[in-house]
């Protein structure tokens, strides 16, 4: 008896050493990226490093509301592919809990590190693309001990299923550049009054 | 008594006739019809009634050996199946294993011998473990430490297991070979993780390779056990990039040996099925 209480409390203890959840950040052929740009539609591709992935992490079902988890993963030279590590620790995501979960992809040109701004829309004048995958919901692995496998974040019955685009960002809409234009407009006559 | 009354010199005769081998029918008819002979005579029946016995007894056993040939024939169908034992060695701590065999009516724990004092098992329900020890005094217990059956262990079903000893033990399977010779088995692959293992025991050096023949499925993942160093060994299969390892690195496919178990994920939003067959 003291034997299996002293096992127990050994298996909380470790239990408690995994409290972060774990997951595994990488997609495969039925979950390919695709970027649009100019209205065409691609699979994101590129060196290494020419695109970003994030994994945010919230309640609800609006991904504008989540919040980054500091786990970043960077395209492959395969197009379409990214890969972020196996077993990666998620400290907001407690070992064997649930939560909703998106990714999110964008281009080199907006910076390597995420910015909470973007998801308000806001991308500091900087143009690339930019874009959020459904939400999905999973339970992070790492519970017990020994640990319980990492979480897919994609496939399966409860990761995410497809594919998401990255849209052009930060590039002038043409309403706005009417509005600069009537501003020019406005300005040269000034000058010629003047 | 035949030849009762008779006058000795007949009794002689008869004698004599009856010492030879051959005629002897013919010998009793004759002397059985002397007319002065008073004799209870049933020898000339007799020989009918051995004969008829004889032809009786010839059927029977006829008959007996046609129901035995039968009979063989029926078990030669059963004895098809393979029985035999797997000894696999568990070292100290936790391993994961699959039973190869089947024995027993549930397969339980109880039934294919894991039964160590302070041993854990630890099966997957699809989310989680379902944790269950053995005490030599308490018997089964759950994670409460409320009595509890043991698990059911068939084979293709995997389950983490805690040797509590200090060094490394035999654990011997006995039982039935599953599938049977000309007999397939499928076995389905749920959406997600699954801890099992090969229901047909073999060693082979890539998993998918007959007879283990686990599916290839784009996007997969074999996760097996690294005993010394408490951690998982990742093996994702990859139909553009081939096998890959935790760091997303080329390796050769995982191998598989009797008695191992394994997590293998499903990317599939469908179960998948897992079939093997014996020639």
């Amino acid at each position: 008896m003291r034997k299996l209480a002293a096992i127990l409390c050994l298996s909380a203890l470790t239990t408690g050493a995994f409290a972060q959840g774990l997951v595994n950040f990488l997609n495969n052929n039925s979950t390919l990226t695709s970027a649009t740009i100019n209205n065409q539609t691609a699979t994101a591709s590129g060196p290494v490093g020419s695109w970003y992935y994030g994994l945010l992490i919230g309640s609800g079902s609006n991904p504008d509301a989540f919040t980054f988890a500091g786990v970043y993963a960077t395209n492959l030279a395969t197009a379409g592919r990214f890969f972020g590590g196996t077993s990666v620790p998620v400290t907001a995501w407690v070992a064997g809990s649930t939560t909703n979960y998106a990714v999110a992809m964008w281009s080199s040109s907006l910076g390597a590190t995420f910015q909470s701004s973007w998801l308000a829309g806001n991308f500091g004048g900087k143009t690339g693309n930019f874009g959020i995958s459904p939400v999905a919901t999973g339970i992070s692995g790492g519970a017990g001990s020994p640990a319980s496998p990492a979480y897919n974040l994609f496939g399966g019955t409860t990761g995410i299923q497809t594919g998401f685009n990255a849209l052009a960002v930060g590039v002038p809409e043409p309403s706005s550049m009417a509005l600069a234009g009537l501003g020019a407009a406005a300005l040269l006559i000034f000058r010629r009054r003047k | 008594m035949w030849g009762d009354g008779c006058p000795n010199h007949w009794l002689e005769q008869i004698l004599d006739c009856k010492t030879r081998e051959k005629n002897v029918q013919n010998i009793f008819q004759k002397a059985l019809t002397r007319p002065c002979c008073f004799a209870i005579v049933v020898a000339h029946t007799v020989k009918h009634k051995l004969q008829n016995m004889r032809t009786k007894a010839l059927l029977s056993v006829a008959a007996i050996a046609a129901s035995a040939i039968s009979a063989m024939a029926q078990t030669s169908v059963y004895s098809l199946n393979i029985v035999g034992y797997a000894t696999v060695t568990v070292p100290s701590g936790y391993s994961i294993l699959a039973n190869p065999l089947s024995a027993g009516a549930t397969n339980g724990a109880n039934e294919i011998g894991l039964q160590i004092d302070g041993e854990q098992i630890l099966t997957w329900n699809g989310t989680k473990f379902n944790f269950v020890s053995y005490d030599a005094t308490l018997g089964w217990l759950d994670s409460s430490f409320a009595p509890s059956a043991p698990p059911s262990l068939p084979p293709g079903v995997g389950f983490f297991f805690y040797n509590p000893g200090a060094g490394a033990t035999n654990i011997t399977f006995v039982g039935q070979v599953v599938p049977g010779p000309s007999s397939t088995n499928t076995l389905s692959l749920a959406s997600g993780y699954s801890l099992v293992g090969s229901p047909l025991p073999a060693n082979v050096p890539d998993i998918t390779t007959n007879p283990v023949s686990l599916p290839k499925l784009d996007g997969m993942q074999v996760l097996t056990w690294d005993n010394a160093t408490s951690k998982y060994i990742f093996s994702a299969y990859d139909a553009t990039l081939g096998w890959l390892d935790a760091g997303f690195n080329p390796k050769s496919a995982p191998s598989y040996s009797i008695g191992q178990g394994f997590f293998f994920y499903n990317p599939q939003a469908t179960s998948a099925n897992w079939a093997q067959s014996l020639p």
